[in-house]
Order: structure tokens, then C-alpha cells, then sequence
């Protein structure tokens, strides 16, 4: 009988609450010294020359690792190369600058001492001499005539640029009874997960073998990037994930800061340790989100769109994070503006364009939050300008459950969902007639109240098939799970994901449990250690519970397989149907006749004094499988913001939250209650609060947590949430991914309450309002308009 | 540098210290790195975060923001300390018991504040739990089920200290 | 993030932390709570050679009554315990309704008045606090003492009228109770944060509800706190109707030249400052407790 979530003990939690979690730098190693890097003071220069000599007359100094010490010994990573993504322009990327440099903040060298204190020390004795160049700090710079090319052998600074839709856009525009033209702007913003990055790097040179600790969602394809970059075999490396605290997207591949403190390790022979400050975490790991998003849109007067055209430009920074990320924002946000919504006639031209800026990657919601707010956005002009509720427009436009799954005009496959139904069950949580009675009342006595509401569909678990439909290629897309059976009994799952807050330990043991029929004490699941688990993509994409989940079940079965065949030689050669409940084997026509599992288990190892197998029978009992998503799988959501908007200040208040989830089969309430409260906060963060700036000269102004500033128990509301189920026809299980989905919604839900709140000001919102000045800013607009 | 270490003898978690610590480190960098005590946290060294805090002589503080060499002759309790050997303490469980954790980074720093919290405000509404944890950043939970673990434990008998370090 | 190498010294009287002051001069930065210097140090935005590290000293933490009905409050004396005294409620109630605004409990408990008031941030409430309060400084030195006013001490942003060698080591604030009125207000981006704009509105009125005395200090609009001279003249010897406040909330927009930053543009300030101006007196005049926070 498998435990119930509400009441697994989950061995995470246990060892956190009591200090006893093992993170990067909670790790110490005999020998071990400390990294620092020193980082670039200009957006964009070339090197002429580096002083070292006084950094390294200070006690405690161990060594200096210079570009020139590492540039002949390493493979650049083509960030955008074809074959890796058909719509990438390819470049070379070092992990060192080649003589020049891309951004404030980019790792020019690392230096090694005894303390962090002395590495640091070190890092102000160094000089480097620069010549600047002019640098290009916004997408339209950046694309401008004559501007400077950021890296070589590209003609100009576009590194990914595809156009695709379907139906025809012209014809639906023709046939428009109204048209929308808007432009949207949204900000740089970055994950800021609690523990920055960290890496413990450790070559041997006898064995000619890298270890590295990293804080990391993704093991072995680090590794693959170690390997690769430093020309080693895969076995010369192994990379070890330990307790990481939290990452949302960002503690990927691609860093390169992991590569040269390798170097820095094999030459000083000694492990060394480089944990990222909350500085340089702001200026130098990834940013993300700053697009513009340029739309026009053709609708008939009773709600319905026609047709879309869009032209999506990414600020992607100076780099690109690894073999997806040039075209990661840019394609996800062009097909999510479709939204859950029967548009039959769509063109996007999707940019990613280079500025010399801290390099772009991943941060939750990757794109699908640009996306969702330009048609969630389009949906409440549509309505404002035709004098509908806003509900009701999107009551026209949604794709009937009958009609899954649906191949969407963007290029998606829509697997399973009920996205009128979302909305429907969200009119009930929220009791939305009374909330738009309430707004009433609140207008008549001058109070700006205001309701918002998204409707979304969100991509999760990416498989290879949906890749190379991107055009992407030579990018891992299975995950994997080695299930072991030991001589008495206990299992093991080694898995290729990585957790960084999902609580793998206790949902994975518990769906072990439960597809095994053991209890839930006996499993333990095994991950962050390449030579220890399978070889797959890792965590991300919302994938887990997908691909990893998937794994397990197939090499769950295999192994129900061979033990129930194993047993029958306990059941005096049984021939009718077993199965397994409690740890127990068991006649399902007569359950008095059982075998314990382990005793089982014992005789696929010669060691049970019961059962001696014959020689044909495979000794041990250990299964490694692996799971692609054959299709990207879909939650859908439906999510309603109140605010209260201060017109002379500007300040916004949060008043009511409610959240309608579809993830598909839930594999634990527990957690997916966890993540999709966690991550609205989140998404409420990147509405109101979170903005990276930068000044004209590429430097970076917000760069603390004083100015840069993320949501604190006060700026969240009470969170309503009700969860339903539409299953994946593709998936093992029906379960879907859930990380991002509160995310996306709660960016749009929150400004979209805002835009409610300042119609009577005749705002239009066309950005989410972060801050106060912003939102002051918008109605002081208005007012100079009218 | 002159006077770039001094002694220091401080009582961590029931147990009495004495080292010799360099003036700049601070009194995180020490407990983490002298002590071995690694539950205590480091998201920021500004001061902003919260996943730092321990309690100086009762009161809680962030250690990034203060020096080793200040704790001499203090009383300071850690994560570490909350426990009465194996058996964790009715906070430490409401944590588990209403998912108030997930990666676990902020955890440490989430206990010690909200240790504090209730010994000053020991029958507190949900208001005033929310601006309690207020100077505690989390960007896992957004914060409901931390914000009840700490109401469950107001409910409950006062926390106390081990009486001793059995950790 | 590491501080760089300094030399440390922990004074454990004022007179061995004066003459050290007066000894390093420059090269010198006083410790006290921790919460404005630390982050510096950690950021290696200061390099001080010299810390001196003045929370050993005795005697310096106190609130005490004094003659004139105020208090006198020592410098070391730190914020959690002027939050939570009794005496500062009932003597000076804007001073503990604004303190809760200062960053979060576990600032508070190491943060210091002295601290705060010599660290100037443009943006503190304390400041603005001493300032409405036409407060004392009391500066000490190896071979002197002097009292400086509050109108005074601010000069410059992060920039006192602390001279070299010199301490602050008390806080005189006069009494503002009962037959005051009092409102505090800020705009910040949370909760905790540094205010964008906030103004303190203390009103003296008489039996017939006409002001006879005005003090309107903000925060955040300057590179000092700000006195607004001419919206308190607007006041005096006038009932304080709608009119009266949107006069004044238009006076201080006029008067304010601030400057822009990441957090709000000049032109917010200018205008936002008029209106938490507005809502300091409403604050004042409506409730028995003036607080508010925007």
C-alpha cells in the first residue's frame, strides 16, 4: 500500500531543518584552496595586457590562471552552431576572452590562495589593460547600421533568427472588423536562487581525471561540456551535484568559470573552490526576459481573432548559454502567443540579437511569460475595445478538450487539456461576479480596484522529436533511471535529473514504492553523481516528473518483470497471474500463497538458502531505462490577480491570488502545491518588482539585492488554489510538468490586474508594471494624452 | 598587517570555543569555516537575504554582518542547535509536517528567525507571522506554508533550548 | 564577497575609542551596529585601514528622561530596544511609530540611533525623525564636547558635521507628545526597504483646531533630510482644511529638487513628495495614531 504525500517523511526536508544539507560550499577537501575571478570592467574592449606580479607577492597567493594559459588547450563550445540549431549563427565561444571581451563582468582570470579573503585580495592587485570599444547595449543599437560586431566571424549580431506560422495572416487581416497594433517591452530580470553558483573543481594528475562539485541541475550534461571543451574522454570527468539551493534555470552548462578553475585545479594540483558572491551572481551568470514584442492582431467585433503577426526581438547579451539558448527565448516566446486559443492564421519573425550584456539563459517561464502576456494582454484590449468581459473573449477564442490534441499554427502540439474548463472552475474560486460587483462599488467611491485574469497553456518536457522540430540538434532529450534491487530487499534508483528543490528523494522513492508494491521506506533515489547514476538531460524544462518519472516506470516494470518470474520458483512453479503490494509477492487468485520480495530479491544473488536459480536465469536484479518525451506535454492554467492600485503613488497592493492548475496526473499534491505557490511568487516578483538596469555604457547599476529586489513575505497575498487533471495521452503515467506554470501566469494575472485597475485612467499597459515610478509613469501618460 | 588575528572564546550551541580568528572574517565565515558549523547560510553578505541569521545572546542577527572577533564572550545559537540530539524541536517538525522547505537554502536562516519571533511575540496572527519573516528571503516556498509551520508552533508549548549540545 | 585586510580595535571606553578616533583621523571607520558599514566592508566599497569597533564601550546604550520632558538617547543604544520602550511611546510616539520602518527585527536588534544618524543615508528615517524634532547631537572628542542641532548636522549625502576625532555619542529629542499631532509616511518599493519618498508632519493646534506650530521634515528627496520651511508657514495660525493640505502638498512639490535614481526619477520625488506630504497631516490631524505606511 503506497503512502499518501500528506504523509511521507521526505529524508530532504529531514536533514535540511536540521543544518545537516550538503551544499557546494558546505564541502571541504584536503588541500582544498580558494577562487576568485577577476572580471571585466568594460562592456566591451580588447585586452592589451595583464599584471599579475603583484597578486602574486601576497601571502597566502598560490597561483594566477591567464586566457593565455588556457586558450590552446580547449575546444570552443559553438553556442549556435548548425547542426546543434539550424537557425543559429555559429561563433566560438572560449571560456576565456580570446583577446577581447564581451561584457562587464565576463571571467577574464582566475586566481588561486589559501583563503577566499587572499583570493580576493589578489583580484585588487591585478591590473588589466584595456582598450575599449564601443559597445552596443540595447537590440536596437545592437542592429543598427555600422554597429560593432560582437564576436568574430559573424556579419553582424543577430545569432538566431527564424520565421514561421501558418494559415495566411494577410486574408485574416482583410477580413478584420478590428486591428491592434501594440508594442511590449519587458525587463531584464534574473533568477536569483538563494545559493548562488559554486564549483569545486579537482584534476589528478596522476590519473589524468577531473572531478568537479558543481551546484547544478544538469550532471552529466556538465560533463559532457567538460569533456568536450577540455578534450577528455567522458570517463576523464565526473561531476558531482550536491545539495543545491534552488536554481530555476540558471545553474545549467555553459559557465565558464567551471572550465578554467579545471585548469587552475590541474596546475596547481590541488582541489580548488570558487562559491559565486550575490554580486557577481547579478552581473556575470544569466539574465533573461528582455524582449520587445512587436504584434498586430485581427479580430471580428464579437471577440474572435484571426489572425496574429508578430516579430519578437531578444536582448540575448553578449553569449549564448549553451546549444538551445540562442533561440530558446525567441522561439518559445513566438509560439506562445497562440496562447490556449483557435488562431488559425499566425506569422512570427523570432530575433535573437547579441548586446554587450551579461550573456542570456534560462529563468522560469522562459518566454512562455513574454508570450502569454502579449495575447493575455491582446484578449483584454479585445475586450475593452469591444466592450466584452474579458472572460467571455477568451470564452470565444479557446480551443475546445474535443479538439485535442491540436496542432497549433506556431508549430505545437497541444496534447490534452480543458481550457474553458480552467476558466470556468476559476470564475467559481474566485466568485468573479462578485469581484466585478466589488470593482464596481470601489470605482463609484474612486479606488482604483482591479481584476486580471491569464489563461495559458505551458510547454513542458521537451523530447528529441520536438527538438529537431526546432531545428535543434545534438542535444540530450531523455532522461534515465537505474533501478537496483539489493540481496535483501532494499532498492535503489539512480536518476539522470537532479533535484534543486523538487524533492526528488521522497515524490521519485514514493513512485518507486508505488510501482514496485514495496514500502516506501526501502527505496532510496540516487542522483548528482555521473558515475553513479545514467546519462541524461537532467532537470529542467519542467521535465522531471515527465521524463525522469517516465524512466522510472519503465525500469519499474522490467523489474516487477523479472521478480514476479523469479518468484514463481517460491510458488512451487505458479502459473497464474502475481503481483506485489506491501513487499510482498502474491498469488492474485489466492493471496495466502505469498514470498516476501526480499526473500526474492536474495536469490537473484545466489544468496538465498531457499531457491538456487538455474545458470539461464541473468544474476542480479538491476534495470536501466531511459524515456524521451515522444511530444512536449502541456499544463494548462487559469489564474485571476485583484489589485489595488495608489494612482498618486503609484503603489500597487496585492489583494487576492486564485490559481486553477491542470499538470496532468499528480504524481504528489504536496509538492505541486509547493511549486505552484512558489513559483506565482515568483511570477508576482517579475510583475512588480524585479528589474536588472543597465547604464548607456553596458554597466551594471542594479547590482546588489538592494536594487535589485525579489518578493518578500509581505508583497504575497493569499494564495486559492484548485487543482484538476487532464492526463497526456504521450506521457507514462498521463503526468505532465508544473515548475513554471505559476510563473507564467502570475506575471500576466498581476499586470493585467493593473491594466484593469488604471482603465477608468485610460492606461494602456503594454509592460509589466514593475515599481511604482513605472506605474505613476503610465498614468501620468495617460493624463498628458487626454 | 599588524593585529591581523585575535583570540576569541565564545559559547555556540551549549558548547564552549576557543580559537583564533583573523579580524576581517566574519562571524558566518567562522562558524561555517572554524566550527564546522555549515547550517548557517550564505545568499548575499549584504545584509538583505536573512539566510545568515543565527542568535546573539537570544537576539536574532544576521552573522554576514558581523565580525568573528565581535562574538567574544557571546552566546550564540545556530541551527545546529535547535534539536535536542536526534529529536527535533516543534518548529523544526512544523517545517516538515506543512512543506515549509524545498531546496532548503533559506531553512536555517528561516528557523532561527522564526525561533526569535516567537519567543517575542509568542501568540502572534498570521499579519504579524508575515512581517516577522519579512527580513527572511525564500524563493521556493513563496512563503504560505512557512508562514503556517510558524502559526501550528505558536499553538503549541513554548520552544525551548536544548539543555545541553548533544547535536 | 571579503572585507580587505584592516586593523581592528575594540575600545572598551570612550575615552581609549577618542583618542584612537583622534589618532587615525581618516583612516579610520566607527563600528557600531554593523548594518550600513558591514555590507560595505563585505562589498570592499569601503577599505578603511582601521576599524574601531566602539560596541564594547559602556554606558553608551541608555534612554533617558529628560528635564525638558524629551529624551536623551546614548548613541549605542540600538533600534529594537528604542521600538519597544515604553518611554520613547509616551514621550515621543512619531519616534517609535517610525522606527518599525527601519529594515527588518534582526536589523534592528544590532542597528544603533547613533548608527543611523551618523551614517546620513538620504533615504533613513531616523534622520528625518531628528530633524522634525529640532533634536541634539552630542559630539565628543578627546579634548571637547559639543552640541550640534539637527538643522545642523546633515550636510551632504552619507556626510555629517561629525569633525575629525569626533563621536556622536548622544541623542537629545525634545518631547512631542499629547499636545502633538503627529504623521509618518513613506513610499518604498517593500516593506523594510529604504523609503523612495517620506515626510514626518508634526502639528501643535489649539482648542480651536488652529495650528500653532508645524514641523515637516522628508527623506529621500535630498541629499539631506529636508526641512519645508514654507509649507509650515503655509500652515500657522490656519485651520487645516482640504484646501490647506493641497496648498501645502503643491508648496513642497515646488520646494523639492531631488535627484533621480533607480528606484524613482526626480519628477516622481517632486510630485510624490507633495503627495506623502498631504497624507503625513492627514495622518496627523485624522487619527489618534498617526501611522501609516503607504
Amino acid at each position: 500500500m503506497f503512502q499518501s504525500d500528506e504523509d511521507i517523511s521526505r529524508p530532504e526536508a529531514s536533514r535540511m531543518v536540521r543544518g545537516r544539507g550538503r551544499f557546494l560550499d558546505d564541502i571541504k577537501l584536503p588541500g582544498m584552496c580558494s577562487a576568485a575571478f577577476v572580471r571585466s570592467l568594460h562592456a566591451h574592449a580588447n585586452i592589451t595586457r595583464i599584471h599579475v606580479e603583484e597578486a602574486l607577492k601576497i601571502p597566502g597567493a598560490i597561483a594566477v590562471m591567464t586566457p593565455e594559459e588556457v586558450l590552446p588547450y580547449v575546444e570552443p563550445v559553438r553556442p549556435a552552431a548548425p547542426g546543434s540549431s539550424d537557425f543559429a549563427r555559429p561563433y566560438d565561444r572560449y571560456p576565456v576572452p580570446p583577446g577581447k571581451v564581451v561584457f562587464v563582468g565576463e571571467p577574464i582570470l582566475a586566481v588561486a590562495a589559501e583563503t577566499p579573503h587572499i583570493a580576493e585580495d589578489m583580484v585588487d592587485a591585478i591590473t588589466i589593460d584595456y582598450e575599449p570599444i564601443e559597445a552596443v547595449t540595447d537590440v536596437d543599437q545592437s542592429l543598427a547600421p555600422g554597429a560593432p560586431t560582437i564576436h568574430q566571424g559573424m556579419a553582424d549580431n543577430i545569432v538566431f533568427f527564424r520565421e514561421f506560422g501558418g494559415g495566411d495572416a494577410d486574408t485574416a487581416f482583410q477580413q478584420a472588423d478590428l486591428v491592434l497594433e501594440k508594442i511590449f517591452n519587458f525587463p531584464r530580470q534574473t533568477a536569483v536562487p538563494l545559493e548562488g553558483r559554486g564549483v569545486i573543481a579537482s584534476y589528478d594528475r596522476g590519473q589524468d581525471h577531473l572531478t568537479v562539485w558543481t551546484s547544478t541541475r544538469a550532471p552529466h550534461q556538465s560533463r559532457s561540456v567538460f569533456a568536450t571543451v577540455m578534450r577528455l574522454p567522458e570517463y576523464g570527468v565526473r561531476v558531482i551535484g550536491p545539495d543545491t539551493g534552488g536554481e530555476f534555470g540558471i545553474k545549467g552548462t555553459g559557465y565558464p568559470e567551471a572550465i578554467i578553475l579545471s585548469f587552475l585545479s590541474k596546475k596547481i594540483n590541488r582541489p580548488v573552490k570558487w562559491v559565486e558572491d550575490r554580486m557577481e551572481n547579478l552581473l556575470a551568470c544569466a539574465h533573461a526576459h528582455e524582449q520587445r514584442v512587436e504584434v498586430s492582431v485581427a479580430a471580428k467585433d464579437d471577440g474572435t481573432v484571426l489572425g496574429i503577426r508578430s516579430k519578437v526581438l531578444v536582448d540575448q547579451g553578449a553569449h549564448c548559454l549553451g546549444p538551445t539558448s540562442a533561440g530558446l527565448e525567441p522561439m518559445t516566446t513566438g509560439q506562445s502567443i497562440v496562447g490556449p486559443y483557435r488562431i488559425e492564421n499566425y506569422h512570427c519573425e523570432a530575433y535573437g540579437v547579441l548586446t554587450n550584456k551579461c550573456p542570456g539563459g534560462p529563468y522560469r517561464g522562459v518566454g512562455t511569460v513574454q508570450g502569454v502576456f502579449v495575447i493575455e494582454r491582446i484578449m483584454d484590449m479585445i475586450a475593452q475595445a469591444l466592450n466584452m468581459d474579458p472572460a467571455e473573449v477568451r470564452d470565444r477564442n479557446f480551443i475546445q478538450p474535443h479538439e485535442l490534441p491540436y496542432a497549433t499554427v506556431a508549430g505545437r502540439l497541444y496534447d490534452s487539456g480543458d481550457y474553458p474548463g480552467s476558466l470556468e472552475k476559476l470564475m467559481q474560486l474566485s466568485e468573479y461576479q462578485d469581484l466585478r460587483l466589488a470593482q464596481q462599488r470601489a470605482r463609484a467611491n474612486g479606488e482604483h480596484l482591479g481584476i486580471g485574469i491569464s489563461c495559458f497553456v505551458e510547454h513542458t518536457s521537451t523530447g528529441s522529436q520536438d527538438y529537431h522540430k526546432r531545428g535543434v540538434y545534438g542535444l540530450p532529450a531523455f532522461d534515465s533511471a537505474t533501478i537496483q534491487v539489493d540481496p535483501r530487499g532494499n532498492v535503489t534508483a539512480a536518476v539522470s535529473a537532479q533535484s534543486t528543490g523538487q524533492n526528488h528523494e521522497s515524490v521519485f522513492a514514493n513512485l518507486v514504492a508505488r510501482e514496485l508494491g514495496v514500502p516506501y521506506e526501502t527505496v532510496k533515489i540516487i542522483e548528482g553523481d555521473t558515475d553513479a547514476t545514467p546519462f541524461g538531460s537532467g532537470t529542467g524544462v519542467s521535465r522531471s516528473a515527465v521524463s525522469t518519472g517516465g524512466a522510472i516506470r519503465l525500469a519499474a516494470q522490467d523489474i516487477k518483470q523479472k521478480v514476479l518470474e523469479l518468484a514463481r520458483f517460491f510458488l512451487e512453479n505458479e502459473e497464474g497471474e502475481l503481483n506485489i503490494a506491501g513487499g510482498e509477492v502474491f498469488v492474485e487468485a489466492d493471496p495466502s500463497r505469498r514470498v516476501s520480495f526480499a526473500r526474492v530479491a536474495a536469490s537473484a544473488y545466489d544468496a538465498s538458502r531457499e531457491v538456487s536459480l538455474p545458470a539461464s536465469i541473468e544474476r542480479g536484479l538491476r534495470v536501466t531505462r531511459s524515456f524521451d518525451p515522444p511530444h512536449q506535454v502541456f499544463g494548462n492554467g487559469a489564474h485571476l490577480a485583484v489589485v489595488r492600485v495608489t494612482p498618486e503613488t503609484g503603489v500597487v497592493k496585492l489583494e487576492k491570488y486564485f490559481v486553477v492548475e491542470d499538470c496532468g496526473t499528480i504524481m504528489d499534491h504536496v509538492v505541486v502545491e509547493g511549486q505552484v505557490v512558489g513559483a506565482v511568487a515568483m511570477g508576482i516578483g517579475n510583475a512588480l518588482l524585479e528589474e536588472l538596469r543597465y547604464d548607456e555604457g553596458g554597466q551594471l547599476l542594479t547590482g546588489s539585492l538592494m536594487d535589485y529586489l525579489v518578493p518578500t513575505s509581505l508583497d504575497i497575498p493569499e494564495i486559492q488554489t484548485l487543482h484538476t487533471e487532464s492526463p497526456s495521452p504521450f506521457t507514462e503515467g498521463g503526468v505532465k510538468g508544473v515548475g513554471e506554470a505559476g510563473t507564467v501566469g502570475a506575471y500576466t494575472a498581476v499586470a493585467n490586474a493593473v491594466a484593469d485597475a488604471l482603465l477608468p485612467l485610460g492606461v494602456e499597459l503594454t509592460e509589466p508594471p514593475v515599481g511604482p515610478e513605472r506605474v505613476w509613469s503610465m498614468i501620468k501618460t495617460a493624463q498628458g494624452n487626454q | 598587517m599588524t593585529n591581523a588575528n585575535r583570540a576569541i572564546k565564545l559559547t555556540v550551541n551549549g558548547k564552549e570555543y576557543q580559537s583564533s580568528v583573523e579580524v576581517r572574517k566574519t562571524l558566518a565565515d567562522f562558524l561555517r569555516d572554524e566550527l564546522d558549523l555549515t547550517g548557517t547560510h550564505l545568499g548575499c553578505e549584504h545584509g538583505v537575504c536573512g539566510a545568515c541569521t543565527i542568535l546573539f545572546n537570544g537576539d536574532a542577527v544576521r552573522s554576514c554582518l558581523m565580525l568573528a572577533v565581535q562574538a567574544d564572550g557571546a552566546d550564540l545559537t545556530t541551527v545546529e542547535g535547535l534539536a535536542q540530539g536526534n529529536d527535533l524541536n516543534a518548529l523544526q517538525r512544523a517545517f516538515q509536517e506543512n512543506h515549509a522547505l524545498q531546496c532548503g537554502f533559506c531553512t536555517p536562516g528561516m528557523l532561527m528567525t522564526a525561533y526569535a519571533f516567537l519567543q517575542d511575540t509568542p501568540d502572534p496572527t498570521e499579519e504579524e507571522v508575515k512581517e516577522g519573516i519579512s527580513g527572511n528571503i525564500c524563493r521556493c516556498t513563496g512563503y504560505a506554508p512557512i508562514i503556517q509551520a510558524i502559526l501550528q508552533t505558536s499553538k503549541g508549548p513554548a520552544l525551548v533550548l536544548p539543555t545541553k549540545d548533544e547535536g | 564577497m571579503k572585507p580587505a585586510q584592516f586593523e581592528y580595535f575594540a575600545p572598551t571606553c570612550l575615552a581609549q575609542a577618542l583618542e584612537l578616533l583622534e589618532e587615525h583621523g581618516d583612516d579610520a571607520k566607527v563600528l557600531a551596529g554593523g548594518q550600513s558599514l558591514m555590507p560595505m566592508l563585505n562589498m570592499r566599497l569601503a577599505r578603511p585601514n582601521v576599524v574601531i569597533d566602539i560596541n564594547r564601550i559602556p554606558d553608551l546604550d541608555y534612554i533617558s528622561p529628560a528635564p525638558n520632558g524629551g529624551l536623551a538617547i546614548g548613541a549605542l543604544t540600538r533600534q529594537r530596544t528604542v521600538e519597544k520602550s515604553d518611554l520613547v511611546k509616551e514621550r515621543i510616539p512619531v519616534l517609535a511609530a517610525a522606527v518599525p520602518s527601519i529594515g527588518h527585527f534582526q536589523i534592528r536588534n544590532r542597528g544603533t540611533m547613533g548608527g543611523s544618524i551618523s551614517h546620513a543615508d538620504p533615504a533613513a528615517e531616523l534622520p528625518a525623525i531628528c530633524l522634525a524634532l529640532d533634536g541634539e547631537l552630542v559630539l565628543s572628542s578627546a579634548s571637547n564636547q559639543r552640541v550640534l542641532k539637527a538643522e545642523d548636522f546633515f550636510l551632504a549625502p552619507l556626510t555629517t558635521a561629525i569633525g575629525p576625532g569626533e563621536l556622536l555619542t548622544e541623542i537629545r529629542l525634545p518631547a512631542r507628545s499629547q499636545e502633538w499631532k503627529w504623521g509618518f509616511q513613506e513610499v518604498c518599493r517593500r516593506q523594510g526597504d529604504f523609503a523612495m519618498v517620506g515626510a514626518v508632519s508634526l502639528l501643535q493646534m489649539d482648542g480651536g483646531g488652529v495650528c500653532q506650530s508645524a514641523c515637516i521634515t522628508m527623506f529621500g528627496v535630498g541629499g539631506t533630510p529636508l526641512r519645508i520651511g514654507r509649507a509650515e508657514e503655509a500652515l500657522l495660525g490656519n485651520r487645516i482644511s482640504d484646501g490647506a493640505l493641497q496648498d501645502v502638498s503643491r508648496i513642497v512639490s515646488e520646494e523639492l529638487d531631488p535627484d533621480s535614481d533607480i528606484h524613482a526619477s526626480a519628477a516622481y520625488r517632486k510630485e510624490v513628495g507633495g503627495v506623502i506630504t498631504r497624507r503625513a497631516l492627514e495622518a496627523a490631524i485624522n487619527s489618534v495614531n498617526g501611522d501609516d505606511r503607504a
